[in-house]
């Protein structure tokens, strides 16, 4: 990339300068600090829309990044760090100890890989939600897309596909419709566990822990486990599933509220308690506990997401049960007195 | 690299005729191999085509052709080393997630540029880089194993994301 002290030019021919250029490289060190409140990430949105240059010094960084994600990333630091250690004058035997020892090392890093990546890859993603919050947006192609709370999703649109890579949360998909959306391009949703594709439809999708769950809502989806050859399963209106890297589970019958949330509702049908409260949790902040003694409970009804204080307020009167406050964000259900 | 190459003058065809089969045992003597060796002469000829400098302007041939071919010769290098260092890692990888050669391939190419502009950087810059990136420790992680503060790794990173994010192509 040509480039002098002041001016430097992107891949794409555009000139920026080098104030620019530092300010992206500057958001990026942020970003990816994991200490990037909403404030800044608003300022951070707001440098990219103040000038197409920055916009256009921001879509560099992505790439770059993005570009070393795709290495495979273990090897990739292997081999670039321990070149550092081998460049210094020492023995083939050394070389390989430090290699080794480097390598080692980076066992424990793959294992905060897993728990880091919660952190700055939402963060980095192309759309995102947060806790409490869903949001709607209509792709260049016409598919819409709706993220439940706590989502992100990465958006990798080509000649040859579109892929809808889901980072974190619950997204809803319904492909367009009509005249002018009808796109010859296959849609697919990446997690970590496979891949969906669609079959000109409406589906959920959410990541949870090590497994990856679908519901279809119109028409069909192809869902195929990373790992798993030949366990590719055909996924109907009115069914849903769940998979593992390695293996697709068979169809149920798909509750139907599975789109609940997209309409901002909380559906409960004879559900206990604690899996009703583990849902509740997802939309707010905090802690938010069952006492053992009544996590069996049943509970049924129809709750706005939009006050999960009320929806908390109101659950004794309907269950035998009462909400203990120690702060506002670490609240325990018990058993009434 | 320039969009257009010069034509070749006259000039770089007499210093070609002259030196090439000097050159080329030169760079044999170093690498032990024949054809290796008039590969890498072949490149250093053809890296002239680059440069501002008229052939004509060299006064000195040899030690002009035997610097730019000792910088070939050391890019290789590491261009092995590097290759080596991934293609060893990667062998621990489980078979169904290893890339395919043509992907390897390629890696190697990102891991060679990523190498050229790290080149300079003080060495914890460079370490503190790679973990976030390739690794993607927290800076407090990465502070640990540096044996140095939250606060530096983030100079650290402003430092090498500055230097290195526009000096990467895609």
């Amino acid at each position: 990339m040509a480039s002098n002290r002041d001016t430097l030019i992107l891949p794409s021919g555009r000139v920026i300068s080098r104030t620019t250029a530092d300010a992206a490289a500057d958001w990026l060190t942020l970003l990816m600090s994991g200490e990037a409140g909403d404030e800044q990430q608003r300022q951070w949105q707001q440098w990219r829309q103040a000038h197409v240059d920055h916009e256009a010094a921001w879509q560099h960084v992505e790439s770059v990044t993005g570009r070393m994600k795709s290495l495979e990333r273990a090897p990739a630091y292997a081999a670039l760090s321990s070149y550092g250690a081998s460049d210094r004058p020492s023995s083939p035997a050394r070389r390989r100890a430090t290699r080794m020892l480097l390598w080692g090392g980076l066992a424990t890093g793959a294992g905060l890989l897993a728990s880091h990546t919660g952190t700055w890859q939402p963060t980095l993603a192309d759309c995102r939600s947060g806790t409490g919050e869903q949001r709607n947006f209509t792709l260049e192609d016409g598919t819409r897309l709706t993220l439940n709370t706590d989502s992100a999703v990465d958006l990798r649109f080509d000649t040859n596909q579109r892929r809808i890579v889901l980072v974190a949360g619950e997204i809803m998909v319904a492909t367009g419709h009509g005249p002018g959306l009808t796109d010859p391009r296959p849609l697919w949703v990446a997690t970590a566990e496979g891949s969906i594709r669609s079959l000109g439809t409406r589906f959920t999708v959410r990541q949870h822990a090590e497994r990856t769950s679908v519901a279809v809502l119109e028409s069909a989806v192809e869902v195929s486990p990373w790992s798993g050859s030949g366990s590719a399963r055909l996924l109907h209106a009115g069914e849903r599933t769940q998979f593992s890297r390695n293996a697709v589970e068979a169809p149920r019958p798909a509750d139907e509220h599975a789109d609940a949330w997209a309409r901002g509702q909380l559906v409960a049908d004879e559900q206990r308690l604690d899996d009703f409260l583990a849902e509740l949790g997802r939309y707010r902040p905090g802690v938010l506990r069952v006492d053992p003694h009544i996590a069996g409970l049943r509970i049924s009804g129809v709750f706005p997401l939009a006050d999960t204080d009320r929806i908390l307020a109101t659950l004794p009167s309907v269950l035998p049960v009462r909400v203990q406050w120690r702060t506002r964000f670490w609240a325990t259900v018990v058993p009434a007195e | 690299m320039s969009a257009q190459h010069p034509p070749i003058t006259d000039d770089l065809a007499e210093l070609y005729v002259e030196h090439n089969t000097w050159l080329q045992g030169w760079l044999r003597r170093r690498v032990g191999d024949t054809f290796t060796a008039a590969d890498l002469a072949q490149d250093t000829f053809l890296s002239l085509l680059d440069r501002k400098t008229a052939a004509v302007e060299i006064r000195k041939p040899r030690p002009f052709l035997a610097t730019v071919a000792g910088r070939l010769l050391a890019h290789r290098h590491r261009r092995q080393l590097l290759e080596t260092a991934y293609l060893e890692a990667l062998a621990c990888l489980p078979e169904e997630v290893a890339p395919s050669p043509e992907a390897q391939l390629m890696a190697v190419e990102s891991l060679q540029q990523i190498d050229r502009v790290l080149d300079g950087l003080p060495p914890k810059v460079r370490e503190a880089f790679l973990l976030a990136h390739l690794v993607e420790l927290s800076y407090a992680e990465i502070a640990k194993r540096l044996g140095t503060s939250t606060s530096s790794v983030k100079q650290y990173l402003t430092r090498a994301n500055r230097e290195c994010m526009f000096a990467l192509a895609v």
